[in-house]
């Protein structure tokens, strides 16, 4: 499980990569979202990938903020594919 | 930084927005122009009202806004873009230049109460009425894009415009938006998400997020842009008003319309032409694609139109002419420790070859930081001749060339005011009035043209006119009338187009407040002469006249031959050396009873003993001892320069003499050398023009 900042800008998501790297699997990883506050293209790209690589990723308990991003980008559905797991 | 500073940044934007601006209204007025050619002009005009509005210059702001507003109404097509309409907002590109300036120097604006009248009267809302307020209904858009830009400048979420959501939904006139940011948009400190949150506060909804381009973990760049949006905007937002949300971030964003725009694709794929749907993006999307303008023919006329936008980085000038000085006293240290270890019989060791290459490098890539394109002296020529057109009725086309042509900042600098007389003159005295064009079979509108090359290691300039070209029978007349020509003298036509340099010469019937008080071209070839320069006329009666001027690339640093001549060590510039040689008996013929000539290979070059010009000491007078270098000048042909022995060729920094002692003709300057000892450098020209002028008959003096 991986936690999500709570400003998720372009330093954060260059800062999580390799961790996200080393951890994504066959298995979707799980991704806590219950923190962030503000984010940005950069980490929304990088779940993005995330989503498209190997067993993809599964949102935990995503804050408001998180939930409002998506919906301004509409990228709810593939981000928040595996968020039932 | 200080506010100071950026004010001092906020003017150097200023005049990139008016030279951008008149470039745009010249190609209105030629009808080569298209809606990016206006939207550069509004976005000129633009961005010096909001810096206007910021440092507090109210009247340069209130006429920023007035110029403006009428051009929202040509962006928008309201008022047809005519021959008139473009007169009127040259006038008042004019105007906004001197409102400009007056800011700048803290002096009075000028008076633009008629002309901001007038502005208003242009306007599509008052199309032959009286001047009176614009009717909200003429550009509703436009006060909102005022708003918005208010907004912009004091970052605050427009709350207020949130119910237009409602009344959005099956809008049938909404309008789709696609936007693709590049990495820099996200490591600009802006945020595109943000863009994304004011489409929405502007009443637009996300249609369709393009996340294709993501690629898997391994592959991903975190400072890449892979994302884009498809944005639905309801009817009533102009959609300058979005392109204008992410306008600061400039190049870093594309931007596509209307639902056939095709996504502009991510920069990080292979890019391939985006189709600039319908009218052409105020940010065309094409302009920041390298390599792809072609394609799209209307993002290729909009990235003509907008020049590339190179990454730069805003330097004060001092600090760039330390460097320059620095890297000056650079080449003479290099050029002593060369001396040294010469003596030390260490001359040829390898990290001198090091040294002295990685100082030449230095050299020119710090001389390359002062190059500038000398369309910043040919951009002012056509208000110039607007001017000037206005007050002799004399319509002048003006065709340049070679205007990307660069040369030292300095150069430039000192240029314009030359530049000025050279032009005014073409057009006073050069250029006929249309009627007598007309009898003659000319057509009545006179053209100038201003081209610039580098040639030989030189600028050479040309502003040439299609007038009457000189009338040598009157210049001749006036210049014996005046005592600057004995009257049995006989001059070549070169000679007498010389004459006109020379001070307080006019041939003008009546002095006018353009030209005829003769300063004038005393004065340009005197600046002329300080930039190290050259001047040549060519003149074809009823044909028109031209002037050459042949400029040094720099100012700083120059390639030169190291000679001695008895005691003294001179300096020949190399751009002037064809060859060296040391001539037999044969070759020397003399002439007359001091002159020498020598025959190289048929042609009779004359021999001049550099020994006699500088007074050195036990200097050779025999050719047959000593060493000829021969040189090319820009008007006297060749010349055979006497030395004693060439010591070096090199690199040597040009230190102005009238700066330390006082101009002397026939030195051009005086550099140091490798063991510390002062050598004077030639001015080749000088010396060869003045052997010319004994030689060849008793040519006043004065004429040079």
């Amino acid at each position: 499980m991986i936690a999500l900042p709570t400003v998720c800008d372009r330093s954060a998501a260059a800062a999580l990569y390799p961790e996200m790297a080393d951890s994504l699997g066959i298995m979707p990883l799980g991704v806590d979202a219950s923190r962030v506050e503000k984010i940005g293209q950069a980490m929304l790209q990088l779940l993005v990938s995330g989503a498209k690589t190997e067993g993809g990723i599964a949102i935990h308990q995503p804050s408001p903020a998180f939930t409002a991003a998506l919906e301004l980008t509409g990228l709810g559905h593939i981000i928040m594919e595996g968020a039932a797991a | 930084m200080t506010e100071d500073d950026i004010q001092q940044i906020f003017f150097v934007e200023c005049e990139e927005a008016l030279e951008a601006t008149e470039a745009g209204l010249a190609a209105c007025r030629e009808g080569t122009h298209d809606g990016e050619t206006i939207n550069a002009i509004f976005r000129g005009v633009h961005s010096i009202k909001g810096g206007a509005g910021a440092f507090g210059y109210l009247p340069l702001q209130a006429f920023t806004h007035g110029f403006e507003t009428l051009l929202a109404d040509v962006r928008e097509g309201k008022v047809p873009v005519e021959p008139v309409l473009v007169d009127l907002l040259l006038l008042a590109l004019d105007c906004l230049r001197d409102h400009v300036e007056a800011a700048r120097g803290g002096s009075t604006p000028p008076a633009d109460a008629d002309l901001l009248a007038k502005l208003e009267a242009a306007q599509a809302g008052n199309a032959g009425a009286a001047p009176a307020p614009p009717p909200p209904s003429a550009a509703p858009a436009f006060d909102d894009l005022d708003a918005l830009l208010n907004e912009l400048a004091a970052p605050a979420p427009s709350a207020a415009r949130a119910p237009i959501l409602d009344t959005l939904a099956g809008n049938p006139d909404s309008w789709l938006v696609h936007i693709r940011p590049h990495a820099g948009a996200m490591t600009k400190g802006s945020e595109p998400l943000l863009w994304l949150r004011e489409l929405t506060a502007l009443g637009g909804t996300c249609e369709l997020c393009d996340n294709a381009a993501v690629p898997t973990f391994e592959q991903l760049l975190v400072e890449q842009g892979y994302l884009g949006w498809t944005f639905r905007m309801p009817g009533h937002v102009a959609r300058e008003s979005v392109a204008e949300i992410c306008d600061f971030v400039g190049d870093d964003v594309a931007l596509a319309y209307g639902p056939e725009g095709m996504m502009p694709p991510a920069r990080v794929a292979a890019p391939t032409a985006p189709r600039a749907e319908t009218a052409p993006a105020p940010i065309a999307s094409a302009s920041v694609l390298p390599g792809s303008e072609t394609t799209a023919p209307v993002a290729a006329a909009a990235a003509a139109a907008s020049a590339p936008a190179n990454q730069s980085v805003r330097i004060d000038l001092k600090k760039l002419d330390m460097l320059i000085d620095g890297v000056g006293e650079l080449v003479i240290a290099q050029a002593m420790l060369a001396q040294r270890l010469t003596n030390e019989n260490l001359a040829h060791i390898e990290e001198l070859a090091l040294i002295e290459t990685l100082v030449r490098d230095i050299q020119e890539h710090a001389m390359a930081f002062r190059a500038q394109p000398i369309s910043s002296v040919f951009g002012r020529v056509p208000r110039l001749l607007r001017e000037l057109g206005s007050s002799t009725g004399k319509h002048v086309k003006l065709e340049v060339s070679g205007e990307m042509t660069e040369l030292d900042k300095t150069v430039i600098e000192r240029l314009s005011e030359p530049m000025t007389h050279l032009i005014r003159n073409a057009v006073d005295h050069g250029i006929e009035l249309p009627e007598e064009r007309r009898a003659a079979g000319k057509d009545p509108e006179g053209t100038l043209s201003l081209s610039a090359e580098q040639k030989a290691g030189r600028i050479i300039i040309r502003i040439a006119d299609d007038g009457r070209g000189i009338d040598r029978e009157r210049v001749l007349a006036k210049a014996i009338a005046n005592g600057l020509v004995a009257p049995e003298a006989q001059l070549s036509d070169d000679d007498i187009n010389q004459l006109i340099f020379a001070p307080g010469f006019s041939t003008a019937a009546q002095v006018s407040n353009i030209s005829g008080r003769g300063v004038g071209m005393d004065v340009v070839k005197q600046n002329v002469k300080e930039l190290g320069g050259r001047i040549t006329i060519e003149s074809t009666p009823g044909k028109g006249t031209s002037f050459s001027l042949a400029l040094p690339l720099t100012l700083a640093i120059s390639d030169g031959m190291i000679v001695q001549v008895g005691d003294q060590s001179l300096v020949i510039p190399l751009t002037h050396v064809i060859e060296s040689l040391r001539p037999t008996p044969a070759d020397v013929k003399g002439m007359g009873t001091s002159a020498q000539v020598l025959n190289a290979r048929g042609s009779f070059i004359p021999i001049i003993p550099l020994g006699l010009l500088s007074g050195a000491k036990e200097a050779t007078s025999n050719p047959c001892e000593g060493v000829l270098v021969l040189v090319e000048t820009e008007g006297h042909g060749r010349a055979a320069l006497l030395v004693d022995t060439i010591t070096d060729q090199r690199q040597f920094v040009i230190k102005a003499l009238d700066a330390h002692y006082r101009q002397i003709d026939s030195v051009a300057g005086a550099t140091i050398l490798g063991n510390g000892q002062v050598a004077l450098i030639v001015d080749v020209d000088f010396i060869a023009s003045s052997a010319a002028r004994t030689q060849s008959g008793p040519v006043m003096a004065a004429a040079a």
